[in-house]
């Protein structure tokens, strides 16, 4: 499975995006969303306040200990919880979500890019994912 | 016993009272103010808002992790090595699985039941703090803070 997106060109310099689905895995709730690709992000999914309200994902909180550190330092708590995540048809699976307070758009990080290849086709503002090289239009 | 003086950022800035600020916590923050090259009413600030910004669930006990929820759990998850517990309403109910799938799959009975208020799930095992590396969002925080 592969696909394609155009980068978000309201921001400066234009970012790569991919739409995901997520889904509280207990109450079956879902939201589509629009996660940045960030390789510097160790994580899985950075969610933002609004996102994590209307899944509702406190009722699958995990009850661990994480931090975000910025630039190497700042520390900032956030609350893991679990969600179904499908990375426009490219991963899927339940994964650790976070909820950053501070947070104002959501991210995709190594966790899940890690699985995926991806080719940041930049002058064309295009952004492929695929779960294998083959499939791709590289 | 500190009495602070905030100076709220907005259109007209101006002085609030507050008695009873903790003084630790008050040199804690001057510090990790200096650090960041802002004032402390500065940080004041973005502390308020990022309280503004939590979720209701988190900002009230009682909420998604109540503080009964993280009790019981302590309790339950002693002397326990392997796989997953999870403590339901307010620690009435709980349970213990081989991993997190089979942790939700009870959850979402309970859920469709309606018989689910709130929940924890912790992962069994020696508890250790995770530090997460966040690379795009370092300039967009930072010119946060800074702001004002």
């Amino acid at each position: 499975m592969s696909c394609s997106e155009s980068y978000d060109a309201a921001r400066r310099p234009p970012a790569p995006r991919v739409r995901a689905e997520l889904e509280n895995p207990v109450t079956g709730r879902r939201v589509s969303a629009a996660l940045y690709l960030d390789t510097g992000f160790d994580g899985t999914v950075l969610l933002t306040s609004d996102l994590w309200e209307e899944l509702e994902l406190g009722l699958v909180e995990l009850d661990e200990d994480v931090y975000a550190l910025h630039g190497g330092y700042l520390p900032v708590r956030l609350t893991p919880a679990l969600a179904r995540v499908n990375v426009c048809g490219a991963w899927s699976g339940l994964a650790r979500v976070y909820l950053h307070p501070l947070a104002r758009r959501p991210l995709l990080g190594r966790g899940i890019l890690n699985e995926l290849y991806a080719y940041l086709a930049g002058p064309e503002a295009r952004l492929l994912l695929s779960r294998s090289p083959a499939s791709t239009a590289w | 016993m500190l009495i602070m003086i905030i100076m709220l950022i907005s259109c007209v800035p101006r002085k609030v009272f507050l008695r009873g600020i903790d003084e630790r916590l008050y040199a804690e923050v001057k510090a990790r103010a200096a650090i960041l090259g802002i004032t402390v009413s500065e940080a004041v600030n973005r502390a308020l808002e990022l309280w503004l910004r939590t979720p209701a669930s988190h900002a009230v006990e009682g909420g998604g992790r109540s503080r009964r929820l993280v009790e019981a759990a302590e309790r339950l998850a002693e002397g326990r090595e392997r796989g997953v517990l999870v403590v339901a309403n307010d620690g009435e109910l709980h349970a213990l699985f081989e991993d997190l799938e089979g942790a939700v799959r009870w959850l979402r009975e309970l859920y469709l039941r309606g018989e689910l208020r709130n929940s924890l799930i912790r992962p069994l095992g020696r508890r250790a703090v995770r530090y997460l590396e966040v690379g795009g969002g370092v300039d967009e925080l930072l010119g946060e803070l800074r702001r004002g």
